[in-house]
């Protein structure tokens, strides 16, 4: 997820030829296109002549961590570097030794018309443990690998590509059906490369490859027809700008180990960014991928899971919170985020008290060197970005985002019976120090907000809720202190240590109908040592704590729980004020055995304890897969139990203050279980498109649900239930100008309460969900990308009749079959342009998004007259724009 | 630990978004257009002469049930009236009736019930109970038919509603009986501003109003109920902080007519505004005849009293 987010700097660097790794000179550009009629100018860009290897840091190396940094480097008319940059830091001692290394690279000078210049150009520094570790036990020294293309940018097929060393005989590879080609070298230095196809110009380039580089490219081959139509120049172009690897596109490369899990999926931040209809927010750009129901209050509904069965993460600490008001955005800055990794099932023994997914959040490290600062400005919210270096080792970011819903609803509400107390607002915080005490230590403080408020009073009762009348009421927050330690003991022993502390408070109020205030002192402690054993086994062993001190105070109806039918009864009066010490703790041990290349087999086991669950303890064995067993080909497969224990109020041995012989909870509940099974194929078929197919069965035990009495134990884990379906994902990304997806997830989701005797559909099941995702580069700043969502309408319960409850004077619902009808399809089209000027030292980007463009009204819900006579769909948002403006300077 | 609020929140996203103005065009619950029940009116017999108005009863004590209902059809329809009484709880829904109880069954829109002796339900706060449900069909007959989990009224044009009613059983006589919201008077204000003299409607002479003419704006009137000076009783209860204190009850008073406009079917003495007039702008209709109006207040504990109105638009 480390990026470089300057356009004008991606699209420069999309046509650099180059010698080792990616160049892409600033100024001056490139010619690209035939140069015209009037006054020609002839740019050279320039060449690296004299390489030099950087020491791959060893604790990354120990570790297997590949990456890449992006280097700024300013060369004088000599062609000597005489400054240079980090423009996205990966950390892990790769910053260092990249600046350190490019320092001293030698380039033949830019030259205009032949004269010399002075230039800054990007430099993509990779680093490769793979080809590290071999070249260190094996005679490979460097590896040049690539696709080559033709017009159209399709692969090209039996294309013939010679490669040319100093020493040694020449050599020859022919491509395949992906068009793609490999030479491993026994000795680095510069390669000349010839490339020919039949139909096509030949092409020619000179790599430089250092030891131990393995470098990936991608020729591009003009048709001679083309050739003879532009003459002598668009024939040159044939040769040089082969290399066109796209920066942004290789942006994604990050210093990351291979999953551990059967299905992690990834975003590149260039998409999220304009990602339509998400406003550039990475947590909701996760509701695309496959596998996540829709939501209109921006819930994470994954795999027919019930929202509160994924649990997010950010760098190991639990988030109370993932959303801001009906998920307009996510409470944690996109700019800070490293990585996002999404595991909508069998995820690592890592993991734990989730039955569905998780999403885990890397912050990143502020970059190491120079200042960096993003400012957006939208019609929802307002945000900040800065990050910058203290000393070399020390360095601090900060974000900043706040709402202005409450000026827009103030104006709308202006004039009704509804009266605003304290207008709908958000905002969030997030604020990193990092710092690197030694090479063999790093750590991050990091302190991370958030607040939602909003209250109004509504005078007018409403016809069918009277009682729903006064003050309406939310505030929701936290506020964490979090710190993190990567240590190395050795190399082969390294350890990862995060702590946090924080509170979590909210208060929700509804008329004299309910009420509730809660207030969360919680900690969480995550410590794991990743030891490698041998060259195909690794260990990985932790400890995850989480608790702390919370107190309750609520009255109102019993809570209904998430999974419970609507006939159910909850309207029993409860009122409860309690105090609980949650204590959380587990255990986990991981192995990672490689026994031949390509296979990876990882057994994991955790064990798991809840005070709040009975004292009770769960045993969850794990497996995951992952078997590349034919070049790009891989086999996944995953199995593994999954526990959750209850939530506070529902295990609370509380009494009930309308009735002090019972309880609010029941003290005697256990774990909710799951068992989770997965099998999967995944296929790349280019360097840039990729598809993946998972099937994915679970079953659900001991979930809790209400008790059928209200004299009874209001809670039991009498319920089970059971989600299956499969996914499709294909997905094409982020190149010079376009990236996109199609995502398709089958499912079905059932329940069954105690007494059933089958199963019935779950509130959350959604049987197709497609997303279409397309975004394309048009040139000249612009980018329009659109989003197409279909989804099958969620299940609801029929009304067949009503009745009228003379205590309230309203009416209550007489319900049919749980579940049994369904409200109309979702569909929805959702368009964004971008249009973005760059300047020298900052871009300003310009972006509108339009969400339902054709304005479908689709129905989130089954609204009834007060006495269940008369209905209509609720519908969703309505045709909306939102306009913005995001600067970014550095 | 609180991920599992976050449905209640989105719930209470929804709800906010209906109470902010999300309706469409349903019939206004204010109007009277069919068939309606709106209540039943509850009174201890067996202390009426000492204590009149109490709604609660002890084993073995007579209440007297009235229900509250209107047609607007003219000429007024028939109406037939089942009344099914159940000590063990009910359902709806899925158990019609008293759950497999043996029900007391009674007729007519005024009955009688004497509390049985033990086997009582628990009603929402825990008290033990009665249900009463009654089916009442106007112009046709009540059908029940196995399977099916509502009886129906049966015949052309007919209509019925299906109402359920608690009677709070009283185990203990520490705790203050409750008492029905009495409406004192119902009065009429000639126009919005409440400058004039209030009119008070009595149900035996009622008053006149010019009614709408074409061309100029309708007449606008405010409505007001006066409750009793006691209606409004105190009881131990929860606070938002779940600590027991002495509430107030908040009282809820509806308005309903089958002619005219009304600006809501409901008033509540909210928090925010206690012991504030109970008003609602009724507009006069374009059409001449009698507008009856029923108007009702509830405490939401049991206590339900009605007073029904005629005005005579000319």
């Amino acid at each position: 997820m480390r990026v470089f987010r300057s356009l004008v700097l991606a699209a420069a660097c999309a046509f650099a030829p180059t010698a080792q790794g990616q160049i892409a000179p600033l100024t001056p550009a490139p010619a690209q296109e035939p140069a015209p009629a009037v006054a020609p100018v002839a740019v050279q860009t320039p060449r690296l002549l004299h390489f030099v290897q950087a020491d791959y840091p060893p604790d990354a190396l120990t570790q297997g961590l590949d990456g890449s940094v992006l280097l700024a480097l300013t060369l004088d008319t000599s062609g000597r570097v005489t400054d240079a940059r980090v423009l996205t830091a990966i950390g892990h001692g790769f910053d260092e030794a990249a600046l350190a290394a490019a320092r001293g690279f030698v380039f033949a000078p830019a030259t205009r018309n032949g004269v010399p210049v002075e230039a800054v150009l990007r430099y993509r520094y990779r680093f490769n443990a793979t080809v590290a570790r071999a070249g260190a036990r094996s005679d490979v020294r460097a590896v040049l690998r690539g696709v080559v293309r033709g017009s159209g940018e399709h692969p090209l097929v039996g294309a013939r590509v010679r490669a040319v060393t100093p020493a040694g005989p020449p050599r020859e590879a022919v491509t395949d059906s992906a068009g793609v080609f490999r030479f491993d070298f026994t000795i680095a230095g510069p390669v000349t490369v010839t490339v020919t196809a039949d139909g096509y110009a030949p092409g020619h380039d000179t790599e430089t490859l250092g030891d131990r580089d393995d470098v990936s490219v991608t020729y591009r081959l003009v048709r001679v027809t083309t050739v003879a139509a532009h003459g002598a120049t668009a024939g040159a172009q044939a040769v040089s700008p082969g290399r066109s690897e796209d920066v942004a596109g290789e942006a994604v490369v990050r210093a990351q180990r291979p999953a551990r899990e059967v299905t992690r999926r990834e975003l590149d931040f260039e998409e999220i960014l304009r990602m339509p209809g998400t406003g550039g927010d990475a947590l909701r750009a996760v509701q695309n991928l496959p596998g996540v129901g829709r939501s209109i209050t921006g819930l994470l509904i994954v795999r027919g899971s019930t929202p509160n069965d994924t649990q997010i993460f950010a760098d190991g600490t639990n988030l109370p919170l993932v959303y801001h008001f009906f998920g307009l955005s996510s409470v944690i800055s996109t700019e800070l985020l490293d990585r996002i990794d999404f595991y909508p099932g069998n995820f690592s023994a890592r993991y734990g008290r989730a039955e569905g997914g998780v999403v885990d959040l890397g912050l990143r490290n502020p970059r190491s060197e120079g200042v960096h600062a993003v400012a957006n400005i939208n019609l929802m919210d307002a945000s900040v970005f800065a990050e910058g270096a203290i000393t070399h080792d020390l360095s601090v970011a900060f974000a900043f985002r706040r709402s202005y819903i409450d000026a827009v609803l103030g104006a709308v509400l202006s004039g009704t019976d509804v009266n605003l107390l304290t207008a709908p607002r958000y905002y969030d915080y997030q604020a990193l120090v990092d710092y690197h005490p030694s090479r063999r230590d790093h750590l991050r403080l990091a302190f991370l907000g958030s607040d939602d408020q909003f209250a109004l009073v509504n005078n007018r009762p409403n016809d069918s809720a009277p009682r729903f009348t006064g003050e309406f009421s939310t505030a929701e927050g936290f506020n964490t202190g979090q710190i993190l330690w990567d240590h190395t003991f050795s190399s082969t022993v390294t350890s990862h240590a995060v702590a946090s502390l924080g509170r979590n408070t909210i208060s929700l109020g509804a008329g004299s109908v309910f009420a509730l205030d809660l207030a969360f002192w919680q900690y969480n402690v995550r410590y794991e040592v990743q030891w490698q054993v041998s060259r195909i086994l690794r260990a990985n062993f932790g400890i995850d704590l989480t608790g702390g001190p919370a107190t309750v105070t609520f009255t109102g109806g019993r809570m209904p729980t998430m999974a419970q039918q609507q006939t159910l009864p909850t309207n029993t009066q409860s009122a409860a004020s309690f105090s609980t010490n949650l204590f959380r703790p587990a255990a986990y041990a991981e192995l990672e055995i490689a026994p031949v290349t390509g296979l990876r087999f990882i057994p994991g086991l955790r064990v798991d304890y809840a005070g709040d669950a009975n004292h009770t303890a769960t045993v969850s064995p794990r497996m995951a897969l992952r078997w590349e067993f034919l070049h790009d080909w891989i086999f996944k497969g995953g199995l593994g139990i999954y526990t959750q224990p209850p939530q506070p109020q529902e295990s609370s041995g509380a009494p009930n203050l309308y009735n002090p012989a019972l309880t609010v909870g029941n003290p005697f509940l256990g774990f909710e279980r799951a068992v989770q099974y997965s099998l999967g194929l995944e296929h790349s078929f280019t360097d840039y498109l990729n598809a993946s197919v998972e099937g994915f069965y679970k079953t659900l035990d001991d979930q809790v649900v209400p008790g059928i009495s209200p004299l009874a134990e209001p809670y039991n884990n009498g319920g089970t239930g059971r989600i299956y379906g499969a996914e499709v994902l294909v997905r094409h990304r982020l190149s010079r100008r376009f990236y996109g997806w199609i995502a398709y997830t089958l499912s079905r989701s059932e329940r069954r309460d105690p007494g059933e005797t089958g199963y019935h559909l779950f509130q959350f099941d959604q049987t197709h969900i497609l997303t279409a995702i397309a975004s394309y580069r048009l040139g000249r700043g612009w980018e329009l990308g659109a989003r197409f969502r279909y989804v099958t309408g969620n299940p609801v319960t029929p009304v067949i009749g009503a009745y009228l409850d003379g205590n309230l004077g309203t009416y209550v619902p007489i319900y049919g079959p749980t579940l049994s009808t369904r409200v109309d399809p979702f569909h929805q089209l959702d368009v964004r342009v971008d249009k973005t000027w760059t300047f020298t030292r900052w871009n300003l980007d310009l972006y509108l998004e339009v969400l339902n463009v054709y304005n479908r009204t689709n129905p989130e819900a089954v609204q009834y007259s007060y006495n269940y006579t008369q209905s209509s769909v609720v519908g969703g948002i309505p045709f909306f724009p939102n306009l913005g403006i995001r600067g970014e300077f550095q | 630990m609180n991920r599992r609020w976050d449905l209640r929140r989105a719930r209470m996203g929804l709800l906010v978004l209906s109470v902010v103005g999300c309706a469409t065009d349903f019939d206004p619950a204010w109007l009277i257009k069919h068939y309606r029940v709106f209540g039943a009116r509850i009174e201890n017999i067996t202390r009426m002469p000492t204590d009149p108005g109490a709604v609660e009863g002890a084993p073995g004590e007579r209440m007297h049930l009235s229900l509250v209902q209107w047609d607007p059809t003219v000429p007024q329809r028939t109406i037939e009236t089942v009344w099914v009484f159940c000590a063990t709880p009910m359902v709806m829904g899925n158990t019609f009736g008293c759950g497999g109880a043996s029900p007391v069954i009674a007729t007519g829109t005024d009955v009688d019930y004497v509390i049985p002796p033990r086997g009582f339900g628990v009603g929402s706060t825990y008290n033990p109970t009665v249900t009463a449900l009654s089916y009442s069909c106007a112009g046709g007959s009540i059908t029940v038919t196995p399977g099916d989990p509502v009886p129906r009224c049966v015949g052309v044009g007919a209509e019925g509603w299906l109402m359920t009613r608690t009677i709070t059983v009283r185990t203990s006589e520490t705790v203050p009986i409750n008492h029905l919201p009495a409406i004192a008077d119902v009065v009429l204000y000639p126009g919005v501003d409440a400058t004039e003299a209030p009119v008070s409607l009595d149900p035996m002479n009622p008053v006149h109003v010019p009614r709408c003419v074409a061309g100029t704006p309708c007449a606008r009137h405010l409505l007001e109920i006066r409750p009793a000076s006691d209606a409004r009783e105190h009881y131990l209860g929860y606070n938002a902080a779940a600590q027991q204190v002495d509430l107030v009850e908040l009282l809820q008073f509806s308005f309903a007519t089958t002619g005219g406009t009304l600006d809501a079917l409901f008033r509540v003495d909210t928090a925010q505004i206690p012991d504030g007039p109970i008003r609602d702008t009724w507009t006069v209709p374009s059409t001449p005849g009698p507008v009856t109006l029923v108007l009702t207040a509830q405490d939401t504990r049991g206590g339900f009293d009605d007073a029904l109105r005629t005005i005579l638009v000319d």
